[in-house]
């Protein structure tokens, strides 16, 4: 029973611990596509001296949203970090198998509690991020297709990496959110049976001298 | 451990470290305690007759009395229970 308890919680830790490195990757994906496009355009704009449009507008909305992603970033690394001291702490363990795995509960749900709020933030960003790929790649396909038609092979392999990284940031980012949902509707059935247990926990400790 | 933790799992926390003797600063590091909560919570332990405190080569130590057993034995079964009785989480 208790080793399965434990097989059970390192298959959850490990999936969650999967979950928050997808995230971030993309998040960093996104970042690092989101500057490149800014140096793209802006270069064109200092040589010439002047805004040209549309694109000063594409820039200033791409900072936008990249300001955001970043925080986005930013929070799925001190996740990250923070669940990776919960990991070290589990793999350091000297008590007993079953305190071991209690401890393990106890502290995963601490980290659920910390990051409760930010989880929210944390899907909001990739879905947000999810849909501006999939904006992005949808625009690409008319030129992609002229491209596939009459470019060169090389433009057209150019072309389908970019497109297929779109679609696929695209996609990842509105499937995540749902992992993530479903851990905190996890997380949050045992936080509520958890009130159930400190109750009791409240009657024993009255009861006793 | 760190988080946002319930009194009673720091109660459990602090029971289950000092089933081995321990001094006050190595409680309060452990669990992450600052000082004045750290004396509050084992004030409250040592109350409860959970935790005795006695002294050894010049040092205060801690250590978890018999009379805590109901309460990490109910407490390690609860959270069993209620990690066991939900859905698992998986990719």
């Amino acid at each position: 029973m208790i080793t399965e308890t434990l097989n059970r919680l390192s298959r959850e830790m490990r999936s969650f611990y999967s979950l928050i490195i997808m995230n971030m990757v993309g998040a960093g994906i996104a970042v690092a596509m989101g500057l490149a496009y800014v140096v793209r355009n802006v270069h064109p704009m200092i040589a010439a001296r002047q805004l040209i449009w549309p694109e000063a507008l594409t820039v200033a909305l791409v900072v936008v949203v990249g300001v955001l992603v970043f925080r986005w970033f930013i929070t799925n690394v001190e996740m990250f970090d923070e669940y990776q001291d919960v990991r070290e702490k589990a793999s350091e363990d000297e008590s007993g198998v079953e305190d071991s795995a209690t401890e393990l509960i106890v502290l995963n749900m601490a980290f659920y509690r910390d990051h409760r709020e930010s989880l929210g933030g944390v899907i909001l960003g990739s879905l947000v991020t999810g849909a501006y790929f999939l904006v992005s790649a949808a625009l690409q396909v008319r030129y992609l297709l002229s491209v596939l038609g009459l470019g060169s092979a090389f433009e057209a392999a150019f072309t389908l990496v970019g497109f297929g990284l779109c679609l696929t940031l695209g996609v990842a980012g509105v499937y995540i959110p749902h992992l993530f949902r479903r851990y905190q509707a996890t997380w949050d059935k045992r936080l509520q049976d958890s009130e159930e247990a400190e109750k009791r926990l409240g009657e024993l400790l009255e009861g006793s001298s | 451990m760190k988080g946002k933790r319930t009194l009673y799992e720091i109660y459990w926390e602090i029971l289950t470290f000092c089933r081995t003797p321990r001094t006050f600063t190595s409680i309060i590091h452990r669990c992450s305690l600052n000082s004045d909560i750290g004396q509050e919570h084992i004030g409250f332990l040592l109350g409860k007759g959970f935790l005795r405190r006695y002294e050894e080569d010049g040092a205060n130590l801690h250590r978890t009395t018999e009379e805590a057993r109901p309460f990490l034995d109910a407490f390690r079964d609860m959270y069993l229970e209620l990690y066991n009785k939900g859905p698992e989480f998986k990719l």
